[in-house]
């Protein structure tokens, strides 16, 4: 890696930071579940955590979508301001550095 | 949106029924320590390689079609669409390990012939720049040949990751492969259990077998 220079953090809100990294860690009980759920439908356990997950994050997407506007396209998000949709950043310009 | 009544064993259900939508965040927080164009280049195989992430959800998302049942419909559906989530995780893996680079870097990393026809897009290439072709996948008909293929493909999957990790000198490069990689191992799983259920389903005579060929009336005729 010698001679590679460091990449830019963008400098993003830390709140909005914040909040979608919460978003992204219920999302991902909520994959995972799903798939063990397609497997598995008869798993009442598993079920009550998805749907327990899942509340959370619709409550999570709510407060997000409130104050940086829709994390869905095509109506399934909310888009309580001006046009936020094409605000930046996309997913792929944000650089999620360990200890950043 | 359409709500229907879904059936699923005894349970009935209302849900939405919905097409594709877009969700502006990544599966995992990627991340890229540095500018790295001779990493990008080996990472860019799980883009468009034969065992990367666009072959896996194109896979999934049309064997589903010829599944007979609704767990298969269900976790190809959903594999198939995780999938493409990967595959924006590695675009942007390998987005922001070649950003920044510069001519220099690009030729001393022997990422000059990509650049030639690219620039620094993101192209469905392997890691030696062969595009991806369609005959890397197949989708067969049969549903048990098809669930063993998906398990074949999670396995090769998870031992490009490895490889990639062995490769990679990028700190935050490597947490996100172990990511994927961990992802290929829980898919491999829901797999088995799928292959479990067809075969329950067949009536466990058929797993081997041709369509068409009951290997109990050769056994009768001898």
């Amino acid at each position: 890696m010698e001679g590679n220079r460091p990449l830019e953090v963008a400098q993003l809100d830390p709140r909005q930071l914040e909040m979608l990294r919460c978003i992204m860690q219920l999302e991902f009980e909520c994959i995972d579940l799903q798939l063990f759920l397609d497997t598995h439908p008869a798993e009442a356990r598993a079920l009550e955590e998805f749907r327990r997950y899942s509340d959370e994050l619709c409550n999570a997407k709510k407060a997000y979508e409130d104050a940086y506007g829709p994390l869905l396209n095509y109506g399934f998000g909310r888009a309580p301001g001006g046009w936020q949709w094409i605000c930046d950043p996309w997913p792929w310009e944000i650089n999620w550095r360990r200890g950043a | 949106m359409d709500l229907r009544s879904v059936a699923l064993g005894d349970q009935l259900e209302e849900r939405c029924i919905e097409m594709w939508v877009y969700q502006k965040s990544l599966e995992y927080p990627a991340g890229v320590t540095a500018t790295n164009p001779r990493l990008a280049k080996d990472v860019i195989t799980q883009y468009g390689g034969p065992d990367g992430e666009l072959g896996a959800s194109l896979r999934y998302l049309t064997q589903r079609y010829t599944m007979p049942l609704p767990q298969a419909k269900a976790a190809l559906t959903d594999i198939g669409t995780e999938e493409l989530a990967h595959l924006e995780i590695v675009a942007t893996l390998v987005y922001n390990l070649i950003r920044d680079a510069s001519l220099e870097d690009i030729k001393k990393a022997g990422m000059d012939d990509y650049y030639a026809d690219h620039d620094k897009a993101v192209y469905f290439v392997n890691a030696s720049g062969m595009p991806w072709v369609a005959t890397y996948i197949q989708s067969k008909g049969d549903p048990i040949t098809d669930i063993t293929e998906d398990m074949a493909a999670e396995q090769k999957a998870r031992s490009t990751y490895e490889y990639l990790i062995q490769l990679s000198d990028d700190p935050d490069v490597t947490e996100t492969l172990r990511f994927l990689w961990q992802r290929e191992i829980v898919h491999f799983q829901r797999f088995g259990e799928l292959l479990d259920l067809l075969q329950e389903y067949y009536g466990h005579q058929h797993y081997f077998d041709m369509n068409g060929f009951d290997p109990n009336k050769v056994l009768k005729q001898e």
